[in-house]
């Protein structure tokens, strides 16, 4: 795992360059597949065949200030385009914004990202998954919501500002919505007595069948309760430090991200 | 730590019995503190001065009648005068109400789990589980300075089947949920498990197995955590499994209760 915060730049194509190109494939899971998938535009592949992670994530950056992203089952980077079940795009407009940088967190399976501006989390990849036979990548994400920025680590799926989803669940449905555990409960404490705080991996399960599929990787999910909290601020718990993000919509909601 | 399972009547004196046959004669952070009480109760303390925080709480069982026991937490004891010596209002006497007493249903099979800071006794009747006694603290980072006891257990409609696990908080006739002492020093302190009230806790995994996390229990005046329930998670109306049903994880076993109530307020107890 590595973490760094990246300033990057607001222009289109900055963030394949100062990002993905700079950042993400340092990991040796990750790798450029097709640097020509069109105007500022490429495709990045996570593969780690030995452990069921196979998956391609296509990034358009072909715009100002954010990327619009796919996730895709393969790639023809001949023809330049997915192949097989994919998740994103222009339907959903999965977003991901970079304005005034971004706190950057990598591992062979995902991608966790906070971005400072709008104080949105990202992750797009694995869970920490409970069947390691199954190739899950999930994507959560930014909506095509261009304003109300709604923290989607810390909201749960809806189509138009927080997607929640994975490209197959455990049972292989195409698409499929996930939740995070105790999903819209405004319970979720975390301050203990002692004026710490317990931050767990958010456990998350699919929608329909009410199965968990995995741990969000340094992510707890906090939903809408503020404990007091500020945008930006940075807790240390025992051995890590956590980011604390609430987007910048009027109702805050509240994610912890581990910075490892 | 043991793991009973096992039978009495419903008679007077069987609760107290348990107690003394379970938990004084194998913890010696448990002992009986006032044996001069009227037939059929008793005082008993969980003192461990080498435990950070120090524990120190009595219990005074009312055993005196069939089917349940009264069970009244202090944080001090007379046993000259047999009363509660200093009443500086940390303690546990009831729940949502003053008439809402502490009840531990023991009607007759049961399992028993103990260990030097708790107890939990299961009535295998109502498929009830009540929890007396200390959370844990996975490490030094979030241990509290000071004690915060808890009682999980029913209340005088003890006969109609919510499992107080499963539930946590007061809740009218049927559920008393307190800590002896709140995070300000307060007493008879409302707790709340962490994610109160929600039902979206499941548990099956993609691998068919099973998700555990013990359940973190905050003081809801303040809404700070005390601790977490001691190899206990409670599911609230989740309820996959049925009352006895067994997981295994990493050898350890885990035994399912949700009640006998049809809302099936459920929780799984790891058998130690």
């Amino acid at each position: 795992m590595a973490y760094e915060f990246a300033r990057i730049g607001l222009a289109a194509g900055d963030r394949l360059a100062d990002l993905w190109d700079g950042i993400v494939v340092s990991n040796a899971k990750w790798s450029v597949f097709d640097a020509a998938a069109g105007a500022n535009a490429k495709t990045y592949r996570c593969n780690d065949i030995p452990n069921n992670v196979d998956f391609y994530v296509y990034v358009n950056d072909n715009q100002a200030d954010f990327s619009i992203l796919e996730i895709w089952e393969d790639w023809d980077e001949v023809g330049h385009a997915g192949v097989g079940d994919s998740i994103g795009g222009t339907a959903d407009k999965f977003r991901i914004h970079s304005v005034n940088g971004v706190h950057v967190c990598v591992s062979d399976h995902r991608v966790l990202l906070g971005c400072s501006w709008n104080a949105m989390g990202y992750y797009i990849g694995q869970p920490i998954r409970f069947d390691t036979t199954k190739n899950m990548p999930f994507y959560i994400g930014g909506g095509d919501n261009t304003s109300s920025f709604y923290n989607p680590l810390g909201f749960f799926d809806t189509t138009s500002s927080a997607p929640w989803r994975t490209l197959w669940d455990h049972l292989g449905n195409v698409n499929a919505r996930i939740d995070p555990w105790g999903y819209s409960s405004t319970y979720k404490f975390a301050r203990t007595c002692r004026g710490t705080y317990v931050f767990e991996d958010t456990v998350v399960y699919d929608y329909t069948n009410k199965v968990c599929q995995g741990y969000l990787d340094g992510v707890c999910h906090l939903y809408t309760l503020s404990q007091g909290f500020k945008n930006g601020e940075v807790i240390t718990c025992e051995d890590a430090d956590w980011l604390i993000l609430g987007g910048t919509y009027s109702t805050k909601y509240w994610s912890a991200l581990r910075l490892q | 730590m043991a793991w009973t399972s096992d039978t009495h009547d419903a008679s007077a004196g069987k609760f107290i019995d348990v107690l003394d046959t379970l938990l004084v004669a194998v913890h010696g952070t448990w002992s009986v503190y006032d044996a001069g009480m009227p037939a059929n109760e008793k005082v008993y303390r969980c003192y461990d001065p080498t435990a950070d925080p120090v524990v120190d709480f009595y219990l005074h069982v009312q055993d005196n009648q069939a089917d349940y026991a009264k069970v009244l937490m202090y944080d001090s004891w007379d046993n000259v005068g047999h009363s509660y010596a200093y009443d500086t209002g940390c303690k546990v006497i009831y729940g949502a109400g003053g008439a809402n007493v502490p009840y531990i249903s023991k009607q007759g099979d049961y399992y028993f789990s103990s260990h030097d800071h708790r107890f939990i006794y299961i009535d295998k009747i109502e498929w009830e589980a009540n929890y007396v006694g200390m959370l844990e603290y996975p490490s030094a980072f979030q241990r509290p300075r000071i004690q915060h006891p808890v009682m999980i257990v029913s209340s005088t409609a003890y006969g109609l089947g919510y499992n107080p696990l499963g539930w946590i908080p007061n809740s009218t006739t049927i559920v008393v949920g307190r800590a002896m002492m709140g995070v300000r020093g307060n007493g008879m302190c409302p707790i709340r498990q962490w994610g109160h009230a929600t039902t979206y806790k499941y548990w099956p995994c993609a691998d068919g197995g099973v998700h555990l996390r013990p359940t973190w229990i905050y003081d809801a005046d303040v809404l700070l955590l005390l601790g977490r329930l001691r190899n206990v998670v409670s599911g609230y109306s989740n309820a996959p499994f049925n009352n006895d049903d067994t997981v295994t994880i990493g050898g350890d076993v885990w035994r399912y209760v949700e009640g006998t109530d049809g809302t099936r307020y459920s929780c799984l107890i790891k058998q130690e």
